[in-house]
């Protein structure tokens, strides 16, 4: 990204969330700020004296809608939020799932060329973005540069997915232990992830027990398995997870492989409609039943 | 323990069958009224609808070394509380596709709709699937060791 086209989008972020809190329409802003190293980190703005720290450039990773996660306590709070598509798509979610309330959250969408790692290569997520525009906004931070197609469902690219969907059975289980082994059972992925609300979640229950919370390769593995499942019709494929796991488990070809089903099963794609109920909450009678005997 | 049951040749499958009350139960029930011979390979499980059961359920089944998993209900349209079996055809759907991705034969999770009237049914539905079960065979997916 060129220099001026970030000093114009920080300028124009600073603007907006300078007059949202002169104005008291937003209590505070979540956006990110220039670390000492050149990295950026998210970064909260509660007084309009300090929006010179509000930046953006090619380095914001994040996924802010995970702080979201904090407003579904207090309902009073009312957040501006500094967003990218795929971060939209996550803020859709939640509200598709009536976890926020549209009124207490303002959008800065902003366009988004794609975001960089610290090598400078482009992320996987990027690769495979196609909303490069935020599909909802109150205010737009509106690059010219980027490219803002249509989406186009059946261009998706899964291949890595269909490469071990390509392996037998006993290869995958294989594979899928080996990566499970890794796990410390840390919870980044749970803690990092926007949609991940639930008061208690399913491996921390202890009447039933469904999946030993120690690191065991049994647990984990569980763990790996129903965590996308309580994700599947839900994740918006941000890859946060991905990027936050200590031990690089390859976490974005599970959640992409439930999006690959839920897109072929029932054609649905989750962050796209906030008036659309949540998949696993609604039925159609013409769903596949080809295994049902 | 189970070590020596996969040894052995008489080796028998076994599998948990989650039944709907209104419906599967009663037709299992229907089948053992009327003396039709089964593989008693099924512990039954009676649940008040197939959308009460937990995806959680059938994975730690398979967990702690069940070899399959029957879910039975309503058909489609008659389930007692309107809509239940259609929302739990959506779940096992996504699931059933999610278990094989990661390992675990699909053919061992099973789902059928057996109304209360179909004793003939249920049997015919537990010989399929134990004999499908029988030719997977044992459910190995953690070995002794992996706790």
């Amino acid at each position: 990204m060129r220099a001026s086209e970030t000093n114009d989008m920080t300028g124009k972020i600073r603007q907006i969330s300078r007059s949202l809190l002169e104005a008291k329409e937003a209590d505070y802003v979540i956006g990110y700020e220039l670390e000492t190293d050149g990295s950026v980190c998210p970064v909260f703005i509660d007084c309009p004296e300090e929006v010179e720290k509000l930046v953006w450039n090619d380095r914001c990773i994040h996924n802010l809608a995970s702080f979201l996660k904090k407003t579904i306590d207090d309902g009073e709070s009312r957040v501006a939020i500094v967003s990218k598509g795929c971060d939209v798509k996550s803020i859709v979610a939640l509200l598709q799932e009536g976890q926020i309330v549209r009124d207490k959250i303002k959008v800065l969408g902003v366009d988004c060329s794609g975001q960089r790692d610290e090598k400078g290569n482009l992320l996987l997520k990027c690769k495979l973005c196609r909303d490069h525009r935020p599909l909802l906004y109150d205010s737009l931070i509106a690059n010219e540069r980027v490219d803002v197609r249509e989406f186009d469902v059946d261009s998706v690219d899964y291949s890595e997915v269909e490469d071990v969907e390509k392996m037998s059975v006993e290869e995958r289980l294989r594979f899928w232990k080996e990566e499970a082994e890794k796990c410390i059972r840390c919870y980044a992925c749970r803690e990092v992830c926007p949609l991940c609300y639930c008061v208690e979640c399913f491996t921390d229950q202890n009447l039933p027990k469904y999946v030993p919370s120690t690191p065991s390769i049994k647990g984990n593995f569980l763990w790996l398995l129903m965590r996308t499942f309580d994700l599947a019709g839900r994740c918006t494929g941000c890859m946060e997870c991905d990027r936050v796991c200590p031990v690089d488990i390859p976490l974005h070809l599970l959640n992409r492989k439930a999006i690959k089903d839920v897109a072929t099963l029932f054609g649905y794609e989750a962050g796209r409609n906030p008036s659309e109920k949540p998949l696993l909450a609604v039925f159609s009678e013409e769903d596949p039943d080809e295994f049902i005997k | 323990m189970r070590k020596k049951e996969f040894d052995s040749i008489d080796w028998e499958p076994k599998i948990i069958g989650f039944l709907c009350k209104w419906c599967s139960y009663a037709g299992a029930d229907l089948a053992g009224s009327s003396r039709l011979i089964y593989p008693p390979s099924i512990n039954i499980i009676r649940v008040p609808c197939t959308s009460r059961i937990k995806p959680h359920f059938v994975v730690k089944a398979f967990a702690t070394g069940i070899d399959g998993v029957l879910i039975s209900g309503c058909h489609p349209g008659s389930c007692h509380y309107v809509n239940g079996n259609y929302k739990a055809r959506r779940r096992f759907s996504v699931l059933r596709r999610l278990i094989e991705f990661m390992g675990i034969d699909p053919r061992r999770l099973q789902m059928s709709w057996v109304s209360a009237s179909e004793g003939f049914k249920w049997a015919d539905v537990v010989r399929k699937a134990t004999e499908e079960i029988r030719q997977l065979g044992p459910n190995r997916l953690f070995i002794e060791g992996e706790t």
